[in-house]
């Protein structure tokens, strides 16, 4: 059954490319680029440096990268189509796929930037790599459950500010469990176990959030409480005393 | 209005009928009443706003925190609620960007557009709202201030304009989010702005720029070190909290002007003229603000700095308190009362009779580097050899409150006053100058018997002062060697004693005894244990302790006097 | 309003027991049980009462709390029935959303990606064929930015269209159109109620009138009323009547063109009864609090 699930979504997908890539907003995840590149070009200038310190500026490149994705998300459409075959998570998983290459390219030209300055230094490539994955990965899922969350959808407006608290939180961590560690210090594997940890989280807490808004819900009055009745509908708002039978057609002549 | 009364006013609209032309920035009291109401509730919606309620919460932990561990120096604690507020900050930038864009977002342009407040007006309305949040920041520092005003010991006044400079921010930022409201209609850009304002203020506090005049033109400028005596200050509060307040008021005016431009309002020539006004002066006010804070700063101040580092004595006050005189710089009296205890605890178990016999005990307070340049540092350095002065214990401007910090301040003065009842030569000043700056120096070690014994004294001075000479014995062990030498703070002033890696895992030892027996045996044996023939071997012997193991490659031989050399870290 | 649905008793292509919805503390949905047959069901209501709510659980789009639901032979709690029930439904949604740059024909074609329809040449001619049902033919090359709200709602049936769905979901379609445009819908709906199902929720008791041959009456989520609209006008029979001036007894009064007062309620005797619309019955059933007397 899921299988066949999943052959039904792929075989949407070629012809899912070019209109979705039309309804991405291609501006705030490439000016967060650009963004970011600058502040970088500008940042790390030749002269004594260490691996501390550029490893810090390719830290807030990430975070003011990252803030692009939070908007990634955003579809106006959502009403519209909520009752097709095509999934959620599918346009989701597609609208973030068009976007990688983007983002490969921003990541490889932040990291040669600051090689081609400082060459002697050594980078921890490959482990900053997986910070920038884990850092996008939770913003996407911020951004899903934002859209869950936020009134018309707008999962962006939710998830750049908590993307920011994120970051300004996990600074302040304390040593055991730090995820800003310092190249060549004691806690780095230990920071990068958990920066792995987090990715596979912030992958599955984005197909939760992306999940068909019909599927299995759970009778609880606590999903209860956090569910809010569809548009148009005035809950319980009645003042009392006045009926709500308005009728506003015009009065039959008889 | 009858057509007569049309006919007789012709050519312009009746005096007293309130009506103006479409559009007008200036509306009449009707409209400003309006405005100031839309104000209210945009203020409101601010404060209810959910990043501004947990961003005030969170400055609220900070300022808690930050005004924890020492015991507050009023001039140094203005300038740390600045760093606090600036998520509030981030928060109004967000929320207020929200707001602005509110109307276009829910596609209620048209209808506002319709009402009688034009888009100029709202924007006013908007800005106005802003100042809930400043009233907000207001009050989480004047809470803060009179939470710092109620600790015994505390010293100094604040600056009023450092205090106003974290609203300030405050102001700016949304203010900044109203302008960006108007001038791109999308909520993607304030977020990246934010990332951009605060990565530039980030890299305008690094190091490389720190010390530069250059980096006022940023939000906030943090301190590092320890709090210093106000007139050392040199800090240009009054000039940048002019240049945030003109930035705010420059960037609103500027908002205002979008605003009119866009709702295409024929602004009336008051309306025009009052924007324009506003904006020319603010950008006058911030220009000048800007030059005058990137002025270097003074050579008088230059010159103060280097003589309370070079020569402090001139410029301190002295008073005789039981067994110790203590110098202080004018105002810090009040922290007196602080030391005593830790100096009256070490002088404890020495011998009434030697502390009688000894001229008393020196404790002088002493600030570091202090943000001074390297040149600056090699002149207070080069007064500081010419001195001849008695051998003192230095003690910082910032004592320890609670816990950690309360222990690093007493082993620190205990320490040193220890050193001194000991009889152990006061530190030479180093020969060259720093190599550059936060180059901690270690100067010659204290070795043999009578250190052993002046580290047990230090830690006599209370339980926390044990725990951190455990603390510090501890990291050494990890770090290095444990025959290198070490310090008992992690900024050494130049009269700050060192001591031998050994000597301290003897200390150790002796802590590990009841302290009455090692008192009793101390106070029988004080002369064998200070004099500077003894060997630590012969004080195991007379105390009965076991030679602690010793780890490392280099051994120790304890039954030898070590010589004292300096190593420079 | 055909009777031929009504007296062939077709199966009832959804079967819905008890359902129940509720959020936080309000129940939106408090035990709805109705059977819909082919043919154009209406959804009247007043707001609030439940009736998107209703909607969104028939397009699969929200899940009960309780309650069984049988669409089309399918169960929609089941992923695989939801999946292929999809196929098979179109919905309209109150307030649809829309890529404002896409044009009419781009978005309704990413519409139908969505709904599996694949081959790219017969999906393009299923588009031109549901923009010309809608009567957005000359405009589907024109950005929907562009677009007035009536259009853009006809953009929205349109897409509900694609795929000739055996159920067709409609909140509130006949909102801002103009009453050509009204027309010209019932005229749709009318042709398209013949072997489909078709809900549509509204406001406008004309509508139901003119197109239904079952209403359902929600009130605070419960169903007060499933029937012939014949037989909602009908349980006004002898309680609408004329006079002078407004009944203070009346349930409701207005003033009608002819400046006369149309009063609802217990006639007095001796009134002059009226033949009532379905309006007054709606009224009627849902009466209880005194209404303002409502301009001409």
């Amino acid at each position: 059954m899921r299988r066949r699930w999943l052959t039904r979504q792929l075989r949407l997908v070629p012809a899912l490319l070019v209109p979705t890539a039309r309804a991405i907003g291609w501006a705030p995840p490439l000016a967060a680029f650009a963004l970011s590149v600058g502040l970088l070009v500008l940042a790390v200038r030749p002269g004594a440096s260490s691996a501390g310190s550029l490893v810090v500026w390719l830290r807030i490149t990430m975070v003011v990268g990252a803030l692009g994705y939070a908007f990634l998300l955003d579809d106006p459409s959502e009403p519209t189509t909520q009752a097709v075959a095509g999934s959620l998570l599918l346009r989701r998983t597609l609208r973030v796929a068009l976007l990688l290459p983007a983002t490969a390219a921003w990541w490889a030209a932040a990291v040669w930037r600051v090689r081609v300055v400082h060459p002697g230094v050594p980078l921890p490539v490959a482990a900053l790599t997986l910070e920038v994955g884990a850092l996008l990965a939770i913003t996407i899922a911020l951004a899903a459950a934002g859209s869950r969350l936020a009134p018309e959808r707008r999962g962006g407006v939710m998830a750049a500010p908590t993307l920011l608290a994120v970051t300004g939180a996990a600074i302040l961590l304390p040593a055991r469990l730090a995820l800003y560690a310092q190249p060549g210090g004691p806690g780095w594997a230990g920071a990068h176990q958990r920066w792995a940890m987090l990715l596979g989280c912030a992958l599955a807490a984005f197909a939760v959030a992306s999940r068909d808004p019909a599927h299995g819900q759970v009778r609880s009055r606590v999903r209860n409480r956090f569910r809010r009745p569809a548009r148009g509908h005035e809950a319980g708002r009645r003042p009392p005393g006045i009926r709500d039978a308005e009728p506003e057609t015009t009065r039959p002549v008889p | 209005m009858t057509p007569t009364t049309a006919v007789e006013h012709r050519g312009r609209p009746p005096a007293g009928s309130g009506r103006h032309g479409p559009g007008e920035v200036a509306g009449g009291a009707r409209s400003r009443r309006a405005m100031l109401a839309l104000a209210v509730v945009e203020s409101g919606r601010l404060l209810r706003h959910p990043a501004v309620l947990a961003a005030a919460a969170f400055g609220a932990v900070l300022l808690w925190s930050s005004g924890r561990h020492i015991v507050p120096v009023l001039s140094r604690s203005d300038i740390a609620t600045q760093i606090p507020l600036a998520p509030l900050a981030a928060a109004a930038l967000l929320a207020t960007n929200l707001a602005a864009l509110r109307a276009h977002r829910d596609g209620a342009e048209d209808l506002y557009g319709a009402t009688g407040l034009s888009l100029a007006l709202r924007t006013i309305a908007h800005l106005l709202s802003v100042l809930a949040l400043v009233a907000l920041a207001g009050a989480l520092v004047a809470a803060d201030l009179a939470w710092l005003a109620w600790v015994p010991g505390r010293v100094g006044a604040p600056n009023p304009a450092e205090l106003a400079t974290g609203p300030a921010l405050i102001a700016l930022c949304g203010c900044l989010g109203v302008l960006l409201g108007r001038v791109w209609r999308s909520v993607t850009v304030a977020p990246l702005a934010l990332a951009g304002l605060a990565a530039g203020s980030f890299a305008l506090n690094l190091p490389g720029f720190n010390n530069r005049p250059v980096a006022w033109l940023g939000a906030l400028r943090v301190v590092h070190g320890d709090p210093l005596p106000a007139a050392l200050l040199g800090r240009p509060a009054s000039w940048h909290l002019a240049y945030l307040v003109g930035g705010a008021a420059a960037v609103g005016a500027l908002a205002v002007a979008f605003a009119v431009w866009r709702g295409q309002a024929r602004a009336g020539r008051d309306g025009r003229a009052v924007t324009a006004t506003v904006l020319v002066a603010a950008l006058a006010v911030t220009t000048t603000a800007a030059v005058a804070q990137t002025r270097p700063p003074s050579p008088a101040l230059a010159a103060r700095q280097v003589a309370t580092t070079g020569r402090p004595t001139a410029h301190q006050v002295c008073q005789r308190r039981g067994p110790a005189v203590y110098c202080v710089f004018p105002g810090f009296q009040p922290q007196i009362s602080l030391w005593e205890p830790t100096v009256r605890a070490v002088l404890g178990s020495v011998p009434p009779a030697v502390t009688a016999a000894a001229p008393p005990v020196v404790v002088a307070q002493r600030i570091d580097q202090g943000g001074m340049t390297l040149q600056q540092l090699a002149l207070a350095m080069a007064q500081r050899k010419d001195l001849r002065g008695q051998a003192v214990a230095p003690v910082g401007t910032a004592w320890g409150r609670t816990g950690r910090a309360l222990g690093a301040s007493q082993l620190r003065l205990a320490g040193a006053v220890a050193a001194r009842i000991v009889g152990l030569p006061a530190p030479r000043p180093p020969a060259q100058p720093p190599a550059h700056l936060g180059e901690i120096r270690i100067s010659d070690p204290a070795v043999n018997a009578r250190a052993v014994v002046a580290l047990w004294l230090a830690a006599q001075a209370g339980p926390q002062a044990a725990a951190e000479l455990r603390h510090r014995m501890s990291q050494m062990g990890i770090v290095g060697d444990v025959g290198e030498a070490f310090n008992l703070t992690d900024q050494p002033d130049w009269d700050d004693p060192a001591w031998g890696g050994r000597e301290g895992q003897y200390a150790l030892a002796l802590l590990d005894r009841p302290p009455g027996q090692v008192r009793e045996t101390l106070r029988r044996n004080w002369a064998l244990l200070t004099s500077p023939a003894t060997t630590r071997a012969r004080l195991a012997e007379v105390f009965g302790l076991q030679p602690p193991p010793q780890q490392g490659p280099n051994q120790i031989d304890d039954h030898q006097l070590q010589s004292t050399q300096g190593t420079t870290r | 309003m055909t009777t031929s649905a009504l007296t062939a008793h077709p199966a009832p292509t959804v079967r819905a027991r008890d359902l129940r919805m509720t959020f936080g503390r309000t129940r939106a949905l408090d035990g709805v049980s109705f059977d819909l047959v082919p043919g154009v069901t209406g959804l009247l209501g007043p707001n609030g009462a439940g009736k998107t709510t209703l909607l969104r659980i028939l397009a699969t789009v929200s899940a009960p709390d309780a309650g069984s639901l049988e669409v089309l032979g399918l169960d929609p709690r089941r992923g695989g029935g939801r999946l292929a029930l999809r196929g098979r439904l179109g919905y309209m949604p109150q307030e649809p959303g829309f890529h404002a740059r896409f044009t009419a024909f781009e978005f309704v074609d990413y519409v139908a990606i969505l709904k599996e329809l694949h081959q790219r040449h017969a999906r393009h001619q299923e588009v031109r064929r549901v923009l010309e049902l809608a009567g957005l033919g000359a405009v589907r090359r024109k950005q929907i930015k562009a677009l007035s709200g009536g259009m853009r709602r006809r953009v929205a049936l349109a897409q509900a269209l694609l795929g000739d769905p055996d159920l067709l979901v409609l909140d509130e379609p006949t909102a801002g159109l103009d009453p050509e445009q009204r027309l010209r819908f019932r005229e749709l709906v009318s042709r398209l109620g013949e072997g489909r199902t078709v809900l549509l929720s509204t406001h406008q008791t004309e509508d139901v009138t003119a197109l239904c041959h079952q209403v359902l009456v929600l009130h605070h989520g419960r169903l007060h009323f499933v029937g012939a609209p014949l037989e909602l006008a009908g349980l006004a029979e002898g309680h609408v009547w004329q006079s002078q001036e407004r009944h203070p007894g009346a349930l409701a009064a207005w003033r009608t063109g002819t400046g006369q007062h149309r009063n609802i309620g217990d006639p007095p005797p001796g009134a002059e009864l009226i033949e009532p619309t379905l309006e007054d019955g709606y009224l009627l059933l849902l009466g209880g609090d005194p209404v303002e007397e409502a301009a001409a």
